[in-house]
């Protein structure tokens, strides 16, 4: 055993039996990449660490990087999202393969999408059944035979990442619409820096603070063609969204204008914002809403988010939406399964990352198994993200598995289930027991693509399931993040 | 040749001032092969800015941003148009056999699945009987049932007029206008796997023709050999020179006249006027 | 600038200038009428806060002084409370956030911080002092962001603006109000020495107090306090400086287009020029008159801001 167990922060430590840990080995050493960072850790009292801890809160709390509890009342409660100062960390050679994998991914998934548009060849050679890509909610008829500039559909994707107990890396999901969480890597990052300046030194941690100029750059590469100097929005629903922070942290570092729908509008198929010295035409817009909000007159009419009149415009070639509508047929869980497939169909290759082996319930042989094996599975539905209608059959009682067995009957296409995926551990800080106790994690990753642009984000956000045995991170049910450092010796 | 004049004219009213409206006009007559579009304008009441574009399926459409403060809103639009004489009848039919393999073939479904799919207007109901079609019968002679059928199975009965009516609200009193005809119709069609679309058009009102006060609703079935073919189950008849194409779609939703954008504390209403009428022959320019 | 932004950010100026005025009132008028012989100066001072944020008035007798500071200050179901006013101003910062330096944000939500969770029952015992004096110094801290973090280009100009419009307007009715407690005074005859007193908390209320003393090297009355808070040509909040500002504000703005005669800088010159050729003794005698006309010409200008700007 470690000299480490004598510090007090750690002394309670230990290891799961049968799960993978991050830091710690089964016998309770250090692993090799840890032991310089878990040393410097160690040397702190708990009362120190408390110390550091609440200077990263306040620091969170007066940048306002807070979340979802905002309401029009004065004093409304805000939450910061709970963040970790001990950083997750990935070797650079680990890190190369992720990375590859991730390019990989996002080639596919553009060539996949332009031609489930136009020639729809994945569908003619029968590698995806029609009637999945068809009867999906996310298709989006505004765009059939249509290219956008560049050839790209998915310039920012986030994919989820897990680690299972064979110590392997398994895609989760795919977020393709409007990946969020980003502006948590950059802040996790800046209040490291502030907090332990002196690691820094020691280490050659791979810097995150290009996201914004890359994101601009995918930007301006995929504006309107005989545009020279495009004019680059941002388009948020508004500030009482969850992710507000976010998008106005992005337009800043950007330097790019922060718009909400009624700062826009279209006139013959033009879009402009409406600034003190009148209209201004606008070229790419990078939109946090969904598809179904951006244009009322086409998809929900009752919205007042969007902008109405814009699809033509896009259509037309006159404006560039950033990701394209109807990205979310590729990232639909059901599709997911398909992408080891469409990689191969596409590129030729093997994929670089491996999917969770996952059961279609639409497929009979498949929904046998699954009604069958509940208990060992996790069952999704597949077009809802933010971890909403997960089924997690290890602890459910006879009862709720009768329950969710009528549920999936009920519609089998709208399920699918998966082994319980066992996420990595990593020692985390348990504030009301004042030492670190191993959580649940899985990781963020963000990829960008634009006109001769790829880019992985170094890292990406680590998300940690604070409650003791948890396995949902989502930000929304109680999770919270740390720092991920790509280290290189 | 035959000619018609069609003078189109729409009113909205608007309760309370509004501080952003926005339309959408899918109303002009479609150039195509058999339907020459001679003479079109268009006017608004009061004034204001307007430009063309194009719907989700690529047809004009007028956009209006109404002045901020207005309590009506008048379109015009006065358009002339020549229609080519069509015998529905006078195509080379493919044998049934291969009429039946080219609409059952994969990469034909792939192709036309947007038209094979029901929406939540076409949806049919479950547990009752419908035409199938037969392996033995021409889709054109099935095509002609289903028109048949649904001409039977519904009364035209203007009071029923919704835009909201699905096929399941009208078998529920078996009551209708033309556009839960072609909905209708297009249920049928596409349980039986073949590929059809909704039309929105006008109607010169010949002697007995139903639905014709206003903007007519049909139908379009891919009939191998002859392409898409229009249907009018409202009246039991096949499209003819008396029919002026618009658009066509899905459904009802992709071809709405109007649609609108209207940011306001009040309610607004719209009133249509539609008038066809074949004009004198005059000399075209070839 | 967008529109929309740069309404933000107006506002945002307002508010915050708001807040100031408010806190600042409160505490003068409060610790000034504690010490006073004449116990109807408590009931003066209570009924001029009431007046000056604009709560709804009360009859004498159902004064209720800690209701009424409580719910002037920290009361978030008042509209115009000191909480309130800063939330607004904080909203419309977040809403403009990007146009903002980081340093400023910064300031304006800690401020917000510092507001929203100050407990009430110490701000009832023993915190009205402590917390009205922090309120100022926060003021004054993100005023200096503004100051020294932005650039002053046209988004500065929109938040100038607004700090400009707000203050004049707020200095207008706080004379208004206070000649007004001081005729009430008058009637009690405490004598000259009281009611130089009250010139001196009306000038306290506008951080004038020294400087006037200084500009007249007397002991303030009614002529040089009224002609320093309108009109001194070198004190920086006196009304006629404030809008000479707003008037450069505008014209900055509109250096890059074509100045029409009809335009906003124009008209904005109409209405001030009259009061830059005025003297106190042509409105002595009707005063309240005067005070109340301008204070309408600055909601005018607020209102032609608006218009041209941000819709």
């Amino acid at each position: 055993m470690d000299p480490i167990f004598d510090s007090a922060l750690f002394q309670n430590y230990a290891t799961r039996p049968g799960q993978f840990d991050e830091v710690f080995a089964r016998n309770n050493h250090i692993k090799p990449v840890y032991s310089d960072l878990i040393g410097s850790f160690s040397a702190l009292s708990p009362a120190e660490y408390r110390q550091l801890n609440e200077y990263a809160k306040r620091s969170f709390l007066s940048q306002g990087i807070t979340f979802a509890t905002y309401n029009q009342n004065p004093r409304g409660i805000e939450r910061i999202f709970p963040f970790d100062l001990l950083p997750r960390i990935i070797h650079k050679q680990e890190w190369e393969v992720i990375e590859r994998g991730m390019i990989q991914r996002a080639q596919a998934m553009d060539l996949f999408l332009h031609d489930l548009y136009n020639d729809k060849k994945v569908l003619k050679d029968k590698i995806i059944p029609l009637e999945l890509i068809h009867s999906s909610h996310h298709l989006c008829r505004f765009m059939e035979g249509f290219t956008p500039p560049g050839n790209t559909y998915c310039h920012i994707s986030g994919t989820d990442l897990i680690r299972h107990a064979d110590g392997e890396y398994y895609i989760l999901e795919d977020n393709l619409r409007c990946p969020s969480g980003v502006s948590y890597v950059l802040a996790n990052r800046d209040a490291m820096k502030k907090t332990f300046s002196q690691l820094f030194k020691q280490f050659n941690v791979a810097s995150v603070m290009d996201y914004p100029s890359v994101l601009l750059e995918v930007l301006q590469s995929v504006c309107p063609a005989g545009v020279d100097d495009p004019v680059c929005v941002l388009l948020t629903p508004g500030v009482y969204n969850s992710a507000y922070y976010e998008h106005s942290f992005l337009a800043q570092s950007m330097g790019v204008e922060l718009v909400e729908g009624r700062d826009l509008y279209v006139d013959n198929d033009f879009v402009y914002m409406n600034t003190v010295y009148g209209p201004e035409k606008v070229d790419v817009v990078y939109r946090r809403i969904d598809d179904d909000f951006m244009d009322p007159l086409v998809f929900l009419a009752d919205s007042v988010l969007g902008v109405p009149g814009i699809m033509s415009a896009y259509r037309k070639g006159n404006v560039t939406l950033v990701n394209a509508p109807g990205t979310g047929v590729a990232d639909d869980k059901a599709v997911y399964t398909y992408i080891p497939e469409i990689i191969r169909y596409y590129l030729d290759q093997e994929p670089l990352l491996k999917n969770v082996p996952t059961y279609r319930c639409r497929e009979p042989e498949h929904l046998q198994y699954v009604l069958e094996h509940l208990s060992e599975l996790v069952v999704k539905p597949v077009d809802q993200s933010g971890g909403y209608g997960i089924f997690i059959g290890q602890n459910a009682s006879r009862e709720e598995i009768e329950k969710e067995k009528e549920r999936i009957l009920g519609s089998p296409r709208e399920y699918i289930a998966q082994p319980i995926m066992a996420l990595s551990l990593h020692a985390t800080f348990i504030e009301q027991k004042n030492q670190f106790e191993p959580r649940h994690i899985d990781l963020r990753t963000f990829t960008l693509k634009g006109r001769d642009v790829q880019y992985v984000l170094s890292g990406g956000l680590s998300r940690v399931a604070l409650k003791e045995g948890s396995l949902i991170v989502n930000s929304s049910q109680g999770g919270g993040s740390k720092d991920t450092w790509i280290i290189n010796d | 040749m035959t000619e018609y004049v069609i003078d189109y004219h729409a009113i909205n009213h608007y309760e309370q001032p509004f501080y952003e409206a926005f339309l959408e006009f899918l109303i002009f007559p479609q150039p195509s092969s058999d339907q020459q579009v001679i003479h079109l304008t268009h006017e608004s009441e009061p004034w204001c800015s307007t430009y063309f574009s194009s719907n989700v399926n690529g047809f004009r459409v007028l956009r209006c941003r109404l002045p901020a403060q207005s309590e009506t809103f008048e379109l015009r639009m006065k358009a002339r148009v020549a229609k080519s004489p069509i015998n529905p009848f006078e195509y080379q039919p493919l044998e049934i056999a291969g009429e039946r393999a080219m609409l059952r073939s994969h990469e034909f479904q792939v192709e036309h699945f947007a038209f094979l799919q029901q929406t939540h207007f076409t949806l049919l109901p479950e547990g009752r009987t419908f035409p199938s079609w037969k392996p033995d019968e021409p889709v054109f002679d099935f095509c002609q049932r289903v028109n048949a059928f649904v001409f039977n199975c519904l009364d035209y009965d203007a009071r029923h007029a919704s835009v909201h009516n699905t096929v399941l609200d009208v078998l529920n009193d078996h009551k209708g206008v033309c556009q839960d005809f072609a909905h209708l119709m297009l249920g049928i069609l596409r349980l039986n796997m073949i590929p059809c679309r909704y039309v929105t058009g006008y109607l010169h009102p010949g002697p007995g023709h139903k639905g014709s006060a206003a903007i007519h609703a049909w139908t379009e079935v891919y009939v191998p050999g002859n392409g898409w073919t229009g249907f009018d189950p409202t009246n039991n008849l096949m499209e003819d020179v008396h029919y002026i194409k618009i658009a066509h779609g899905v459904d009802l939703d992709e071809c709405q006249t109007l649609r609108g954008v209207v940011r306001s504390a009040g309610r607004n209403s719209t009133e249509y006027e539609v008038h066809v009428r074949e004009s004198e022959m005059q000399n075209l320019p070839q | 600038m967008l529109s929309r932004v740069a309404n933000h950010l107006y506002w945002m100026g307002r508010y915050l200038e708001r807040t100031d005025h408010l806190a600042r009132y409160i505490n003068v008028e409060y610790f000034s009428s504690l010490d006073s012989p004449e116990p109807q100066q408590h009931v003066i001072a209570l009924k001029s806060i009431i007046d000056m944020t604009g709560m709804p008035p009360v009859e004498d007798q159902d004064l209720n002084e800690e209701e009424i500071l409580v719910t002037a200050a920290l009361d978030d179901k008042n509209p115009v409370s000191i909480i309130s006013s800063l939330y607004a101003c904080r909203e419309n910062a977040r809403s403009a956030r990007e146009s903002l330096s980081k340093e400023l944000w910064e300031a304006i939500n800690n401020f917000y911080i510092f507001v929203s969770s100050y407990p009430v029952d110490v701000y009832k015992t023993r915190g009205l002092f402590d917390f009205t004096t922090h309120v100022m110094q926060h003021c004054a801290n993100v005023r200096g962001r503004i100051m020294f973090t932005l650039m002053h280009d046209i988004s500065w100009q929109f938040i100038h603006m607004g700090l400009l419009v707000e203050r004049s307007a707020q200095i207008v009715r706080i004379m208004i109000s206070k000649l007004n407690d001081i005729e009430e005074l008058k009637k009690l005859k405490l004598g000259q020495y009281m009611e130089a007193q009250q010139y001196n908390i009306l000038l306290d209320c506008v951080e004038a107090k020294d400087m006037c003393h200084k500009y007249y090297s007397n002991w303030p009355e009614r002529h040089a306090t009224v002609d320093f808070l309108l009109f001194n040509p070198y004190f920086p909040k006196s009304v006629i400086r404030s809008l000479q500002k707003l008037k450069q504000s505008l014209e900055k703005i509109q250096t890059e287009r074509m100045v029409s005669q009809k335009d906003i800088s124009f008209q904005v010159g109409k209405l001030i020029a009259p009061m830059e050729y005025v003297e106190f003794s042509d409105i002595e005698a009707d005063l309240q008159n005067f005070l109340e006309d301008t204070l309408s010409k600055i909601y005018l200008i607020s209102d032609l801001i608006a218009k041209k700007y941000f819709s």
